[in-house]
């Protein structure tokens, strides 16, 4: 293992694409291969041309938690079977890199976000997104019904009952925590 | 800011030019549409002027494109990139290619897509670019790295930073803003100990010479007398004990031996340094400036970190997102540990059901009879009575202890008549009062203020202010008793010391330095023991005793607010005390140190998260409130010694002076005839004056001009909000005249049947709007969804009303000044009856 062994893995040439297509720098690029390398079993050792299925991408520490990982996987996933290939995750960590800017970050999230996947944030998703936050104990019908009402009263500029994507670039320029907080640590 | 005629008029052009061109068109594609219309217009573009001006172009560029206005024959990829909003047609030079290259970096798509874009780009460069791009680039790169490199090494750098993040990670961000209050604390008593350190301490230690030659520098200044002081220095003395015993009770009271150290004023004198490289330092001098100087100090950097937070409050006050930064921006997804997670989840869960709860609280509150109201202001008067009186009986008892004790002590005897345990309880008896009563009384304050039934934001605020007088009460209890002493008439000529019924001190600076001294420990001590005394076995017995009487009592909670108060007070002891001990705040600082590691101890294992979800930016800005009031308070006494009160003759660095600032009238009658003329005519009354109505008159310009801006900000929300309605208004036409309404049919699908209360109106409403619309000539399918623009006043628990009220608003909301004649475009297209229909309907209707 170490910065050398991966080195070799890739191209000189292959590095400056990375480079020059996503926010990182090529140590970064290294360590987020290194990364990705780790998601790898003795038996089944990865390489950057390997496919990592959604299960062994759960392994992953940030996503182990999180209660989003399988709209991150699924959004990621460039062929939109859940499983990643190393450019994905490389585009995975750029997404959730400090640097990256807040109009890429706030599309990825309005995509991880629209749990339908029907370009718009309705009721039912944000109601899913409540209730995977709140995690063992949920909100009462009531109170969520009360807090999309709310939510609905703050960004539903149209009055539409769903929040479309300029809706939600609106959100996300009012609340500076959403883009502070959607990052991972590399 | 409300939508030109002109905006109106290229939105709607853009759009019949639009539904002309594609009568048949897909919906979703047509749904994206109206979103990229919407995302036209001027109150979605983003706040920075410049981005949105560049963005918005490149969008309505894109658009136009988009609409075959200008037709253009490009690669796929390169259409591809301009839908992206980014501008691709004239790419000239490198800069072009590398801003491109920049953008293509940053778009929201996959790496295969970008790396698609960009060998695209890169064919088009070979044909243009001409040599290389210089040595300017690279030095940019390398200036950029620089940048880099030096935000990682001052994140790394910063103090206790991933102590921070792990407590941020347990407990949240509340918690750590009360770390980050004390850090912020403890370095400013760093700072003023080492300004005490560096111009005060080390000059004398270092540069003393031993024996008291006066460089006297003044010279026909008036209040200065060497005589007493020679005749009363000799006559301070200190008894020092040997007993170990008696060694660690001085210790804790700053009396015997620990008297005569530098801690205290006393140990200092009034000489005038010769050794000094620069001639003369006058110790008076510098320590009257250092004073100054760290007050000062202590003020302005409380005024910019208020100003700072402050700021940042007044940016994300954005009450009108608070639901959506909850819900949106409520996962931090850099957790990665499974507890810190399991906390999360809680402390979201409780967020959200607080401020629903608090909301509930509100409503509840409005729809109260006047006979609950009646029996609630009956019961907060009389609470409020009760704190009032509570307040009052802690003065009256810190006066009573703090007199018996001075009596207790002025018997000269009281040393061999009573055991030394004694002795120092008595000697201590002052501050375990107001010890005790700080602990005990915000426990009253906390039970009685839950029959106030307050919202839990005020319920913190109040039962903090409370605390707030008990603390500062107490102390300044604590003061006027000890002036009463220091002031006390009856005193003999030579020395100026209490005789008789007056207490005979020597040196009262240092007395009362001695009694900061001994608060500043206890309050110490007292942190100390809480947190190892009380929370410690307070988690042994959760975690290890599985009896339900132990689960019952739980982990105690980390308490913000009054931990906050407690450093706030520590920090007032180290104000007031510095200049009667120089030393303290170097106790302060390890105070704070020690803090640091002993809260991290009860927040990373000792105490459970908050349960009242806690405002870090609004009430970081109370405290700091807090904090001031506290420091102008610290300064009232402070000032008054240095100017109004006779110093000890024998003792301290102001000996010689009748008054401390005499110091300063003698420096100054050093200088050359003309500086003193000048600083004669900048302190002359006549002049002061003149600045004080200079400064009241700048005072009143700016509180004028804020007020108007204030009421420039209601003009301007009223405005934005007509805007808003102006634009729902044009949406809706243009929903009507597609036929098209995104998303609203998903809505009524997917919504729950026996949902009550939601924004939207009501079915019934909903008909009748439909039916009206009907009525008034609008062709349309049937099967479309209704125009679903009610607004918000509805009261969705009503039906019928809101029926009556829907038609009344949308009634109104016709009277928005758009002067649908004038739109152009109505001639030029086939659909022109159909929009002028739509538009008599708007006003007929």
């Amino acid at each position: 293992m170490g910065t050398s062994n991966s080195v070799k893995n890739f191209t000189e040439e292959e590095l400056r694409h990375y480079r020059k297509l996503t926010v990182f720098t090529k140590n970064e690029i290294l360590h987020v291969y290194e990364k990705f390398q780790s998601l790898g079993t003795k038996d089944e050792p990865l390489d950057k041309d390997s496919k990592i299925s959604r299960e062994v991408m759960y392994n992953l520490k940030e996503l182990r938690v999180n209660p989003f990982r399988d709209r991150i996987v699924t959004v990621f996933s460039s062929r939109g079977d859940g499983s990643l290939t190393f450019e994905d995750f490389l585009d995975m960590m750029s997404v959730f890199s400090v640097k990256s800017p807040r109009e890429v970050k706030a599309e990825y999230a309005f995509r991880i976000y629209d749990f339908d996947e029907d370009d718009y944030i309705g009721y039912e998703d944000i109601k899913e997104l409540v209730n995977r936050q709140t995690g063992e104990e949920t909100l009462t019908a009531m109170d969520l019904e009360r807090l999309i009402d709310n939510i609905y009263d703050e960004s539903d500029i149209d009055e539409d009952g769903t929040i479309s994507y300029p809706e939600f670039e609106n959100i996300v320029e009012n609340c500076p925590e959403l883009i502070h907080r959607f990052r991972f640590r590399l | 800011m409300v939508l030109t005629n002109s905006q109106m008029e290229y939105i709607l052009h853009l759009f019949l030019e639009e539904v002309n061109t594609h009568p048949n068109r897909r919906k979703g594609a047509a749904t994206s549409k109206v979103n990229a219309f919407i995302a036209l217009l001027p109150s979605k573009q983003p706040i920075d002027r410049q981005m949105s001006r560049r963005s918005t172009t490149a969008k309505k560029r894109a658009i136009a494109r988009n609409n075959k206005i200008h037709p253009s024959k490009k690669d796929p990829e390169m259409e591809e990139l301009e839908e992206q909003g980014i501008d691709v047609s004239n790419l000239e030079d490198e800069e072009d290619v590398h801003r491109v290259m920049n953008a293509i970096k940053q778009l929201p798509c996959p790496l295969a897509a970008k790396r698609r874009f960009r060998a695209k780009l890169l064919q088009k460069e070979i044909k243009q670019s001409s040599g290389c791009c210089g040595g300017s680039n690279t030095n940019r790169q390398n200036w950029r790295k620089f940048k880099i490199w030096k935000k990682e090494m001052s994140y790394k750098l910063e103090p206790w930073g991933s102590w921070l993040k792990n407590v941020e990670g347990h407990q949240g961000t509340g918690v750590v803003s009360y770390f980050v209050f004390l850090r912020w604390l403890f370095f400013l008593n760093l700072v003023i100990f080492i300004l005490m350190l560096l111009f005060v301490t080390i000059p004398y230690v270092a540069f003393s010479n031993n024996g008291y030659t006066y460089v006297v520098t003044g010279s026909g200044v008036s209040g200065m007398s060497v005589a007493s002081e020679q005749t009363c220095s000799p006559l301070y003395q200190v008894n020092v004990s040997s007993d170990a015993k008696t060694l660690i009770q001085d210790f804790l009271q700053g009396s015997g031996w620990m008297e005569k150290t530098a801690m205290f004023y006393g140990f200092y004198d009034s000489q005038d340094l010769n050794s000094f490289v620069a001639g003369h330092y006058s110790l008076p001098l510098a320590y009257l400036l250092t004073s100054l100087v760290i007050l000062l100090f202590s003020l302005i950097t409380m005024a910019r970190y208020t100003m700072q937070s402050f700021r940042e409050n007044l940016e994300d006050q954005n009450e009108k997102h608070q639901y959506c930064n909850r819900v949106f921006g409520g996962w931090d997804f850099a957790l990665s540990e499974e507890g810190t997670a399991v906390l999360k989840h809680r402390s979201l869960y409780k967020d959200l059901a607080g401020e629903l709860a608090e909301q509930r609280h509100h409503e509840a509150r409005k729809n109260m009879s006047s006979n609950d109201k009646c029996r609630l202001y009956t019961i907060r008067f009389f609470i409020n009575f009760m704190v009032i009186c509570i307040l009052g009986g802690s003065g009256y008892l810190i006066y009573w202890v703090t007199d018996w004790v001075t009596s207790f002590l002025a018997d000269p005897n009281y040393k061999t008549n009573n055991d030394a345990i004694v002795v120092l309880l008595v000697e201590f008896l002052p501050s375990l009062t107001i010890t005790a009563l700080n602990g005990i009384v915000p426990l009253i304050f906390g039970i009685v203020v839950k029959a106030e039934n307050y919202t839990p934001e005020f319920t913190i605020k109040i039962t903090l202010i409370r605390t707030v007088f008990l603390r500062l009460a107490s102390l300044a209890v604590l003061i006027a008793t000890i002036y009463r002493i220091v002031s006390c008439t009856d005193k003999e000529t030579t020395c100026n010391v209490g005789q008789n019924a007056c207490d005979s001190l020597r040196c009262w600076e240092t007395y009362v330095g001695q009694n900061f001294f001994k608060l500043i420990v206890l309050d110490f001590l007292v942190k100390v023991g809480v947190t190892l005394g009380y929370e410690l076995p307070r988690k042994i017995l959760t975690t290890k005793c599985d009896a339900a009487i132990c689960k019952k009592i739980g982990l105690a909670e980390f308490d913000i607010p009054k931990n906050v108060l407690d450093i706030v007070y520590t920090q007032t002891l180290c104000w007031l005390g510095f200049f009667y001990a120089p030393l303290i705040p170097a106790l302060a600082t390890i105070s704070m140190f020690v803090l640091f590691y002993l809260k991290y101890l009860s927040a990373m294992y000792n105490t459970n998260p908050p349960e009242i979800p806690y405002k870090a930016s609004k009430s970081n800005n109370f405290f700091m409130i807090v904090l001031m009031i506290a420091f102008f308070l610290c300064c009232l006494p402070v000032g008054y010694t240095m100017v109004k009160l006779t110093p000890s003759y024998g003792c301290g660095p102001f000996r010689i002076y009748s008054y401390m600032t005499v110091c300063v009238d003698a420096t100054i009658s050093n200088f050359p005839s003309w500086l003193q003329t000048i600083i004669g005519i900048f302190t002359s009354g006549s002049f002061i004056i003149i600045l004080l109505v200079l400064l009241s008159l700048i005072i009143y310009y700016t509180s004028s001009k804020s007020g108007a801006r204030a009421k420039m900000i209601v003009m301007l929300k009223e405005q934005m909000i007509m805007e808003g309605k102006d634009k729902q208004f044009l949406l809706n036409r243009i929903y009507e005249l597609t036929g098209e309404k995104p998303g609203a049919k998903k809505k009524d699908n997917k919504r729950p049947p026996s949902n009550g209360p939601r924004n939207g109106p009501p079915p019934s409403a909903v008909k009748t709007v439909n039916e009206v619309h009907q009525n008034g000539n609008v062709s349309k399918d049937n099967d479309l969804t209704p125009v679903d623009d009610v607004p918000e006043v509805v009261p969705y628990n009503d039906p019928d009303d809101s029926t009556r009220k829907t038609a009344e608003t949308a009634f109104k909301r016709e009277v928005t000044p758009v002067d649908w004649d004038q739109v152009p475009g109505d001639e030029n297209t086939n659909r022109t009856t159909s929009t002028v229909t739509a538009t008599n309907v708007a006003f007929d209707f």
